[in-house]
């Protein structure tokens, strides 16, 4: 009997491996593989293992992806155990929580430190260009929806970073709009995401707004709302966790949120030679969901140039902004600097390493 | 590459397979030196000369070795060895070197750090043994080249070892056909290997490096990240040699057991003859019995213990915590066999599994750490200093499929114990295994799908 499993699964090896080589030997053929090899064959990188790196990358493209089990897989996780995998935690029923945002980083404390110096050099830097900088931190919703966490462990750290960050910052003399008092807690959280929601993010759009009039007096521009009715949103949390496609089954279910929208009249000089946007936005994702630019511009009446992206950190976007497209900020008279606090442990990135000038 | 990647199981290895299947006779060793070239070449061809030079070198040097009489011989022997223990010492060890001096000298040197080549210590130690077989007339020198590089460089112990002898191999590199059942072994091998990789050594490591990264950990704390680590190192690393034994025998080529139970062990001494034994067995033959072995006095034995053991800490990394994990290793061994000497009570089966566990992860602790100041912040976890009860952070890092496996490697541990089988020793007959090797594969496949590939914790070494 172990003669027959073992020559069955030997086929089913073979099997499997023919098969993956197929998918892998039709892709590498194809013309996106092509393209990207192409570019990445010079003699540089396949010497240092990048070329072999776009090679690995193109393979796993070209293999079918299991999602079908995959997903079961994590249903079932999520439904019997209620594990939603590496990057996401479980706490209420239909409650998922960022599993950065509760536990501890290596060199969490000196990393803290680090980001102090980054952003009295961020001032510095927008001191001498005479730009007015107001920053937005926002609160981890582990801190501000705890009641959702259904004993959902936090570190300390968690509560420790928004604590010094608020005590040891102002020392740096930065323009800081404080969200949590008021903030409508949970209700100003997505469930199933990490990012806030409309209510969330009307309210911190709401304070920035008062501090760019403050800074820049009031706008002028006409800027018009408008809200769809609400449709199932399924978060980045049930992403992250493979669920977004088994919930009908293995839970949570979808939030249901309005996408809201912004029409700005515009009006032009002799020649329609309309100025640019005079407020930059520079965050990170939360800049980009659940209308917080559209509310900012509402509140603010003026345009506001999106310059976020999505994984920016602390301060990512902003620094490259003022590195590498230093030309963006010529006709701007302020820059709002949104950031996650729970960015403010997280291991240095290159662009900071390179902004502090430690790059090697 | 790692063997647990698309690029491996979808690419590289059914590639090598169709070759080698369809080139006759010895020819074939030339398909398995070309591919494990390209293997090692696929993380950096710039270092694919290192390893091919050494190989040259150590082939030469091994006839000329073979051919030389009287002093000469010595000689040959000590050139044999020179160029690769040198590379061996600058590619690991100058910026250890570097950095110690530095810190000696409070001053910074502006020294550009030396990218470790991945394999060079298993590479290095396979050349090492060769030249010294030869010298002791144990082996008779390779006179092809082809032949002496395959041995040397085949991708399936190339980059993480076992750390492969000549003379293992010497029979079926001359001559071999191929053997379906032995074929069909090595899958399952292999098929079992990767599957104790991915879904135990993988699913462990977030925790294991949760539980480091906590500032101020309990007790709890460090014994849930020292016993996931504790497992985690050996399902990752006897997953590996399980693989590489089942690469070798799909191409014919049969790689002793590397390891074989060694949490099962009543003492120290037993614990060594079984982890990680191709290394062991190689600093005992090549290190320890030439410095003395046992003979001499207690302190002369013990001396060489500690040399032996400091050392072989040392070959697993460029750093300090590795040198005293390897002496409190050979503190463990010089205390048992001046106990045994001494004619003191043995300590029966049982209480010697309790202690000789403990000690290990004792070690396990000091190994994982990546500084002096995180193994402190370990072990003073581990005394209480921060509390005994399981830590919000370390309660924010766990998952519940992390407790699950956590329980399930125990169990895997003692299964051999409870049912009397030995899942690491090659077991043809055993039904469970032939079985559960193909869904394990599968489920395996599917869940590294889902996730980053995830090195290797010997690639480091």
């Amino acid at each position: 009997m172990p003669h027959l499993a073992r020559a069955l699964a030997t086929l089913a090896f073979l099997a499997l491996m023919l098969t993956g080589l197929g998918f892998v030997a039709v892709h590498l053929r194809g013309e996106e593989a092509r393209t990207a090899l192409a570019a990445a064959a010079t003699r540089e990188n396949v010497l240092d293992g990048r070329f072999t790196a776009v090679l690995d990358k193109q393979i796993t493209a070209g293999l079918p992806q299991l999602t079908g089990l995959e997903d079961v897989v994590s249903g079932l996780a999520y439904k019997v155990l209620g594990d939603a995998g590496d990057l996401v935690r479980a706490g209420c029923p239909g409650w998922l929580f960022y599993r950065e945002e509760l536990i501890e980083t290596r060199g969490a404390r000196a990393n803290f430190e680090t980001r102090l110096k980054i952003a009295a050099k961020i001032r510095d830097a927008f001191a001498a260009r005479n730009l007015a900088l107001v920053v937005l931190p926002v609160p981890d919703k582990a801190l501000l929806a705890a009641e959702h966490l259904c004993g959902a462990s936090v570190s300390g750290e968690a509560r420790w970073r928004s604590q010094a960050w608020w005590s040891q910052s102002g020392a740096l003399g930065l323009d800081q709009v404080e969200i949590a008092p008021g903030f409508p807690g949970a209700d100003g959280f997505l469930r199933t995401d990490t990012h806030w929601n409309v209510a969330g993010a009307k309210l911190a759009a709401g304070r920035v707004a008062e501090a760019v009039r403050r800074r820049i007096g009031p706008g002028t521009q006409k800027i018009t709302l408008s809200q769809s009715p609400p449709k199932a949103r399924v978060g980045d949390l049930m992403r992250l966790a493979g669920l977004e496609r088994t919930y009908s089954w293995s839970g949570p279910q979808p939030d249901e949120e309005p996408e809201v929208s912004a029409a700005i009249a515009r009006t032009g000089g002799l020649l329609d030679d309309v100025p640019g946007p005079q407020v930059v936005l520079a965050g990170s994702s939360f800049s980009r969901n659940s209308g917080f630019l559209e509310y900012l511009q509402a509140a603010s009446g003026t345009e506001v140039a999106q310059r976020s992206r999505d994984g920016s950190g602390f301060a990512g976007q902003l620094l490259e902004l003022l590195m590498d497209e230093p030309q963006i900020l010529a006709e701007t008279r302020l820059v709002v600097w949104e950031f996650p606090m729970r960015a403010l442990t997280r291991p240095l990135t290159d662009v900071e390493r390179r902004f502090l000038g430690d790059a090697k | 590459m790692v063997f647990a990647s698309d690029s491996f199981l979808f690419l590289f290895l059914p590639v090598f397979l169709i070759v080698y299947a369809l080139t006759p006779g010895l020819a074939r060793n030339v398909v398995i030196l070309a591919f494990s070239w390209l293997f090692y070449a696929w993380w950096r061809a710039d270092f694919l000369p290192l390893i091919v030079s050494i190989a040259i070198w150590s082939w030469a040097t091994g006839l000329w070795i073979s051919r030389a009489e009287g002093r000469a011989r010595g000689w040959a022997l000590f050139i044999g060895i020179v160029w690769p223990l040198a590379s061996l010492v600058w590619f690991k060890y100058a910026n250890m070197l570097v950095h110690s001096a530095e810190v000696l000298t409070a001053s910074v040197w502006g020294w550009p750090d030396v990218l470790l080549p991945i394999g060079l210590s298993f590479f290095v130690f396979g050349a090492i043994s060769y030249s010294t077989d030869v010298f002791r007339g144990t082996v008779k020198a390779e006179p092809s080249f082809v032949n002496y590089a395959t041995y040397q460089s085949m991708f399936g112990h190339l980059v993480a070892g076992p750390v492969v002898r000549y003379e293992w191999v010497a029979q079926r590199l001359k001559e071999r056909t191929f053997h379906r059942a032995e074929f069909m072994f090595g899958v399952e091998r292999f098929m079992l290997g990767f599957a104790q990789k991915v879904l135990i050594a993988d699913t462990l490591a977030p925790m294991v490096d949760a539980g480091y990264a906590i500032a101020h950990p309990t007790t709890m704390d460090v014994l849930l990240a020292v016993t996931g680590y504790t497992l985690q190192l050996y399902f990752d690393f006897s997953g590996y040699s399980a693989m590489a034994i089942g690469l070798g025998l799909m191409v014919g080529l049969k790689f002793p057991e590397n390891f074989d139970n060694p949490y099962l062990s009543t003492s120290l001494a037993e614990f060594w003859r079984r982890w990680h034994i191709s290394l062991s067995s190689w600093l005992r033959d090549y290190l320890y019995i030439p410095l003395g072995g046992n003979r001499g006095s207690t302190g002369r034995v013990s001396a060489n213990l500690l040399i032996t053991m400091g050392l072989g800490g040392l070959w697993h990394g460029a750093s300090w915590t590795f040198l005293i994990w390897g002496l409190w290793h050979g503190f463990g061994l010089m205390v048992g066999r001046v106990w045994k000497n001494l004619g003191l009570p043995g300590t029966g089966a049982w209480l010697g599994h309790v202690l000789t566990l403990a000690f290990v992860m004792v070690g396990w602790a000091l190994f994982r750490a990546q500084s002096w100041a995180e193994a402190g912040v370990i072990f003073s976890g581990l005394t209480g200093s921060n509390g005994v009860a399981l830590s919000p952070s370390m309660g924010a890092a766990i998952r519940p499929v992390e407790i699950a496996t956590l329980v399930l490697g125990i169990g895997l541990i003692y299964l051999p114990k409870l049912l009397r089988i030995d899942p690491s020793a090659p077991n043809p007959g055993h039904w469970l295994r032939a079985w559960a090797a193909l869904p394990l594969f599968l489920f395996a496949v599917l869940v590294l799908q889902g996730r980053m590939v995830v090195p290797f914790l010997y690639f480091q070494f």
